[in-house]
């Protein structure tokens, strides 16, 4: 039994419990088909409120657009007590386009002059990422004659006293060891209002985001000497998720794929033996897992919370918390992936079922590896598998799941799944918790093949209903 | 005894024969072997000195940086060990989990670089994986390093062989089972080589610490199998131990043995009699056993009291405002904000700011002190701290910690007043604030 059953929130049961109700949509609207449960996000957003309230910190939550191009989802969010990052000028459009006011609305990223005259005439808070951006962006505020603009300065290389981490290089961000002369060009320059720091940093390890925490707060405090007195620190997402139910079931296969699989080679889990980036190095294992970590055991606003209550070395240990409401300070997030945590899954038909030149089983889904961003972002989770004749006895296989183009590369999964039966052509096969970066983060209709619908589900007293993506009507 | 060289002190170390009342075995002597009794307190001084003794008069003439990837025992040794030939130390780790480690280390004068950690975005260009960061290092600095490489280095496996197996081998007539813990597997193992070619029917066990949990100096189920010295053959049975097992076997050998040995020590302890205990119930002969008590209590503190923390608080004196009732704390003499500037400029009292230095700095009430919450807890239990005619005005951000300060002091006699909504609500109303944050440059 190496079963990784997927985090399925009841609703979604509830939702898949009806099968031809799904065939009928894939029949109808092609496969493959995402849908999105708006309400999902919405309840994710309050619980990071709550973690605001129960810690009794000033801040705002903003919900980063970049994970799914979902209208439905931002119109939904756009009814809730929180704001919006954007990070180019088309995401930007989809937030005002929802409901999102100027004031709600932070931009991040690369900008082009587009996305920074668009974000200066709606009054957006602009994270700015470099001096040269800051420039260009004063001289058309100057071009637009906007009085006020207000903004926050991403910042990057940290450093501490009391701990030396080997770090890796970073394209985005001023280095915070200068950042006293962006200080003082900003003296100068009052129209530009100065309202806080911004960090993102791509871990969640704790030891870094500590660091970076007390290296900002430091430059906040700093920039009061020069007669700014920004209040924001703005630490960015980065917050997990779970895409499984169990941890045993997790260690138990990644045991086995490590030891039996990759070490012993007494049975194969991955395509074509490749290791998923662990290697027989003479006896010891090697390498390092080119897929993430399928199984955590907080949730984002969990793992929030307990950022919140750790302690900072250079403030004399006093919690972050503590030291915000001291200094009088305001916490923002952008939990982006978070915020979708069971927000969408994935459906398409089966094509065929096969043997590939070695033995394995290939299920063949009319779906490819672009409509599940597959290439960067490997998750480890079984899908759930609609049968159309169900069969009495169950008989655990290991399948191999392919997509729709002439390529070898595109597989959907390179870790064996084990499916309960063999499924078979027109069955619907049903990937979990795709709305984050997996469903349309790297669409394309690659060969010509169809890129998914987006379809909004409704529940409303246990009853189901559908609506194009943008056709959703939030409530 | 008269010792020229404190590296002259590493290895034999003695064997303990454990109390039977205490273990309850039947029908097997357990001992210790008392590695925490090695000089610089652990059985890596042997791994350290095994990997160092003879390289270290090439390393010091070319004058190389010894280099290791540990978080505890290993990098404390070799530390030692370099220090006594003027060698600098680079420990490169994967955190140390275990902070007492960490300012041992540098109490000991190690350069200690942590690896950043996994990144949540993977990126086939950058493979997350530690070794990576080694390897640049290393060859970004060509010759500057010895790397010793405990985890692949056969020297490793070699001094305990040459040591502790000929130790373990000339104390006991015949020994059956070894129980170690497996970080580098290199004590173990080597140990029972060395013990097999006299007693062939040895039991190697190793002792793991279980998924998803952390036992200091030992690998879990699948990070083991990243050890290049490694070998799943070599062992009859390995023992899964939890970090709470490991902390209740560290206390039971402190405070029933009067072996001073850490949680590694106590995983071992523990290890061994899970193992041993369906074993012993069957036995018709009597059998030996030997467990490695590899390093000492002290440096686990805060290990300990994460898992335990009742030994701590027992006893313990509390902050004196906590016992007030929620009815006193509201009878605290509070002023309001309406009120609060007149009153200062009549009253005159002593405001008393109890933020931490950091926040006071950047802004507070004009004429105000800095007493940060710690320091203000120490005072008001000695009594004697404030003039009882002296009125006070105690101030925090939303003046709910204040008013259990003004709250206590006031049922002590003292003029203790709240400031109402504290410096947030100061701060709304655009109150005047100083500030004596100057530039660092």
């Amino acid at each position: 039994m190496l079963k990784l059953t997927p985090k399925t929130h009841k609703r979604i049961r509830d939702y898949l419990s009806d099968k031809s109700r799904l065939k009928e949509l894939v029949d109808g609207l092609g496969s493959p088909l995402n849908l999105l449960f708006p309400k999902c996000p919405a309840e994710n957003a309050r619980e990071f409120l709550e973690v605001f309230n129960k810690n009794k910190i000033k801040g705002k939550v903003y919900f980063a657009h970049k994970p799914n191009k979902s209208q439905a989802i931002v119109r939904q969010l756009a009814l809730e007590n929180i704001g919006i990052d954007v990070a180019s000028h088309g995401e930007l459009v989809s937030a005002l386009q929802a409901g999102f006011t100027g004031e709600k609305i932070q931009s991040t990223g690369p900008k082009n002059k587009k996305f920074i005259r668009l974000a200066l005439q709606h009054k957006v808070v602009i994270a700015v990422y470099s001096m040269d951006e800051l420039l260009i962006i004063s001289q058309i505020a100057a071009e637009l004659k906007i009085a006020r603009t207000r903004i926050l300065l991403r910042v990057c290389n940290f450093s501490s006293a009391h701990t030396k981490i080997y770090s890796k290089d970073t394209r985005f961000g001023i280095d915070i060891q200068k950042i006293e002369g962006v200080y003082k060009w900003l003296q100068k320059h009052t129209e530009i209002e100065l309202i806080g720091l911004t960090f993102y940093l791509n871990t969640a390890n704790i030891t870094e985001k500590v660091i970076a925490i007390e290296n900002s707060l430091k430059a906040l405090i700093i920039a009061s000497s020069y007669g700014l007195s920004p209040s924001v620190l703005n630490i960015g997402g980065g917050f997990r998720i779970s895409y499984l139910e169990s941890a045993v079931e997790w260690d138990r296969y990644i045991s086995e794929l490590k030891c039996c699989s990759v070490l012993e080679g007494s049975s194969s889990l991955t395509w074509d033996g490749s290791g998923l980036g662990y290697r027989n190095e003479n006896g010891t294992l090697k390498g390092s897992p080119q897929f993430i970590d399928s199984f955590i055991d907080q949730t984002g606003p969990e793992e929030f919370s307990k950022i919140l209550n750790t302690p900072l070395p250079a403030f004399s240990n006093t919690t972050f918390k503590q030291i915000l409401d001291e200094l009088l300070f305001e916490l923002w997030i952008e939990p982006g992936r978070a915020m979708l945590d069971q927000a969408g899954i994935t459906a398409a038909k089966v094509l065929s079922v096969k043997h590939s030149a070695k033995g394995e089983l290939v299920v063949a889904l009319d779906i490819n590896r672009s409509n599940l961003n597959s290439q960067d972002f490997i998750v480890l989770a079984n899908p759930t598998i609609l049968y159309q004749t169900p069969k009495e006895h169950k008989n655990e296989i290991g399948v191999f799941f392919a997509g729709n183009t002439c390529l070898e590369s595109d597989l959907l999964t390179r870790h064996k799944t084990f499916v309960d039966q063999l499924p078979e052509p027109e069955d619907i096969v049903v990937f979990h918790n795709t709305a984050a970066y997996i469903m349309d983060f790297a669409e394309s209709n690659t060969l010509q093949q169809n890129t998914a619908k987006k379809i909004a589900i409704t529940e409303i007293n246990n009853n189901f209903s559908w609506s194009l993506d943008d056709n959703y009507e939030p409530i | 005894m008269i010792y020229n060289k404190i590296t002259e002190l590493i290895g034999n170390t003695p064997l303990l024969k454990i109390d039977p009342a205490v273990h309850g075995l039947k029908n097997i002597d357990l001992y210790a072997k008392l590695e925490y009794m090695n000089p610089f307190g652990s059985v890596k001084d042997r791994t350290a000195w095994g990997m160092l003794r003879d390289d270290i008069d090439s390393i010091k003439h070319n004058s190389q940086t010894i280099l290791e990837m540990s978080s505890g025992n290993t990098a404390k040794a070799l530390r030692v060990i370099a220090s006594l030939y003027n060698i600098p130390f680079k420990t490169i780790t994967n955190r140390i989990k275990v902070s007492e480690q960490k300012d041992i280390l540098k109490i000991l004068g190690a350069q200690i670089e942590e690896l950043p950690g996994s990144s949540d975005c993977p990126d086939p260009y950058d493979p997350n994986d530690p070794l990576v960061f080694i390897e640049k290092e290393i060859k970004n600095n060509a010759n500057k390093y010895f790397y010793a490489s405990q985890f692949s280095n056969p020297k490793n496996l070699d001094i305990h062989y040459e040591t502790t197996g000929t130790e373990l081998l000339t104390d006991l007539p015949k020994i059956d089972y070894l129980f170690g813990g497996l970080g580098t597997t290199g004590s173990t193992r080597g140990a029972a080589m060395r013990i097999q070619e006299r007693d062939k029917d040895m039991q190697t066990i190793g002792i793991c610490a279980k998924k998803r949990d952390f036992i200091p100096g030992i690998r879990n189920q699948d990070e083991v199998l990243e050890v290049g010295l490694f070998d799943p053959k070599f062992y009859q049975g390995i023992v899964y131990v939890s970090s709470q097992e490991a902390v209740e076997g560290a206390l039971t050998l402190s405070n029933k043995l009067g072996v001073l040995g850490g949680p590694t020590s106590g995983a071992c302890y523990e290890g061994a009699l899970k193992y041993l205990s369906e074993i012993d119930s069957n036995l018709k002969e009597r059998k030996v056993a030997i467990f490695i008590v590899c390093d000492r209590l002290e440096w686990y503190v805060s290990y300990i009291k994460e898992r335990k923390p009742g030994i701590f608080t027992e006893g313990a004196e509390g902050n004196p405002i906590e016992s007030l009732s929620f009815e006193e704390i509201e009878q605290a003499p509070s002023i309001s904000l309406e009120v609060a500037n007149n009153w200062i400029e009549q009253a005159s009292p002593l405001i008393i700011d109890m933020r931490g230095n950091q926040a006071f700095q950047l802004m507070h009430i004009a004429g105000s002190m800095n007493i940060p919450e710690p320091t203000l807890e120490t005072l008001v239990k000695n009594p004697h701290t404030f003039a009882k005619s002296q009125k006070l005005l105690f101030v925090c951000p939303r003046g709910e910690q204040s008013k259990k300060y003004a709250a206590y002091l006031a049922r002590n006699g003292y003029a203790a007043f709240n400031l109402e909504e504290g410096l947030i609500g100061w701060r709304a109303r655009k109150m005047p604030l100083e500030s004596t944050v100057f530039s660092e440059v």
